[in-house]
């Protein structure tokens, strides 16, 4: 249990690391949001879960509290990227294909 | 969207949210010790985060599990149990758990009363000036959204209300377990485009939350001569049946603003009614 424990904080401590690192490189809000998400998602669930594995007693409970925000993570920033770009921001130089734009792709 | 999936979504939430409910208040159906002391043999303190506060101290309850936390398991009657009695215990805020809770409701309830005052007429003011968005700036939540708030709405109003039915165990109380109710409400405001939000009925549910406060203080006038004072024997400190007075207010407290921010909430995007 204590090995699993810390291998999936590992797991959590290097995708929330790389989640900010994509924070500082990436170009434009839409990549910057992809990675804060998945830092967020799995990051934050295996952490958790890792913790719940260190402390056997706690597991429903992180297992309830991971479960809560791997449904509320990736709702709350497809609202963000989807407000932002019905506002008007602009994308990156390097993004070649935007499938959602009303004129060259299909609106929703 | 169809009406089927929409059913089966929402009994799988009613299912999850049941499920979680009986897991949360599972103590409720414990047995309760009020006003003796008893060795604590049906409810494990070391798992809550009550213990911590039963002891005071966080330091206190690390030495203390590490030195008793295997004798514990084997004998199971280590943990201190204490009984408070209104009046003739000196030191009062040990009846709950939660030392904040015991000095914001027992010594200062009468200022509680007034904090609620303050978020009534602050809210109604805030209403009075900015409610009302105009529907343009509003766009239609995409279907993620939709189904999503459908979704997560019962268990943000269950987590909401283990909150406040806990407040006098674990830090929350009334205030955040209403305002987290709230969030929930303005969620489902956002996220479904013709969702309405029956004003009215929680008008109502605030207005007989505050009555029941002020019946419970004058309750503690006529059996203790004073106002807002603790009638209920305060219980084994630690269980769900402790405290007395503390968990029954902070439970009116929470519908109370759970109520107020909601109706606060859906006003200002509607607009305020009875203007």
């Amino acid at each position: 249990m204590f090995i699993i424990g810390i291998i999936l904080i590992t797991i959590g401590v290097i995708f929330s690391t790389l989640g900010a690192l994509g924070l500082v490189r990436m170009p434009d809000l839409y990549n910057r949001l992809q990675t804060s998400t998945k830092a967020t998602t799995l990051g934050a669930f295996s952490t958790i879960i890792g913790v719940g594995f260190l402390n056997p007693a706690w597991l429903i409970k992180t297992i309830v509290i991971a479960t809560f925000i791997l449904l509320t993570a990736p709702i709350s920033s497809h609202n963000l990227a989807r407000a932002s770009h019905k506002w008007g921001i602009p994308l990156s130089d390097k993004t070649s294909v935007d499938k959602y734009d009303s004129k060259t792709g299909k609106e929703e | 969207m169809k009406k089927t999936e929409f059913l089966t979504g929402s009994f799988i939430a009613l299912t999850l949210v049941v499920l979680l409910g009986v897991f949360f208040f599972q103590a409720l159906f414990q047995p309760s010790y009020e006003g003796k002391v008893m060795p604590i043999d049906n409810v494990n303190l070391k798992d809550r985060v009550s213990l911590h506060y039963v002891l005071k101290n966080v330091n206190d309850a690390s030495k203390y599990l590490a030195t008793n936390g295997m004798r514990y398991f084997n004998n199971r009657s280590s943990v201190p149990s204490k009984t408070i009695t209104f009046g003739k215990t000196k030191n009062l805020e040990e009846g709950s758990a939660n030392e904040v809770t015991s000095i914001v409701v027992n010594y200062r309830g009468f200022d509680t009363l007034g904090e609620v005052t303050v978020l009534f007429i602050s809210i109604i003011g805030l209403t009075m000036l900015i409610g009302g968005v105009k529907e343009k700036k509003l766009r239609m939540p995409s279907v993620i959204v939709r189904t999503g708030s459908k979704f997560l709405f019962p268990f943000i109003l269950l987590f909401g209300v283990y909150i406040f039915i806990h407040g006098h165990l674990t830090p929350g109380g009334g205030f955040p377990g209403g305002a987290v109710i709230a969030s929930g409400f303005l969620l489902l405001l956002l996220g479904l485009e013709n969702f309405k939000f029956n004003t009215t009925v929680s008008k109502v549910i605030e207005s007989l939350a505050g009555v029941t406060f002020v019946g419970i203080g004058l309750v503690g006038l006529f059996m203790k001569n004073s106002f807002l004072a603790n009638f209920i024997p305060t219980g084994t400190i630690g269980f769900l049946y402790s405290a007395g007075m503390v968990a029954l207010i902070y439970i009116v407290v929470g519908i109370k603003v759970g109520a107020e921010l909601s109706t606060g909430v859906a006003e200002l995007k509607e607009g305020n009614k009875n203007d």
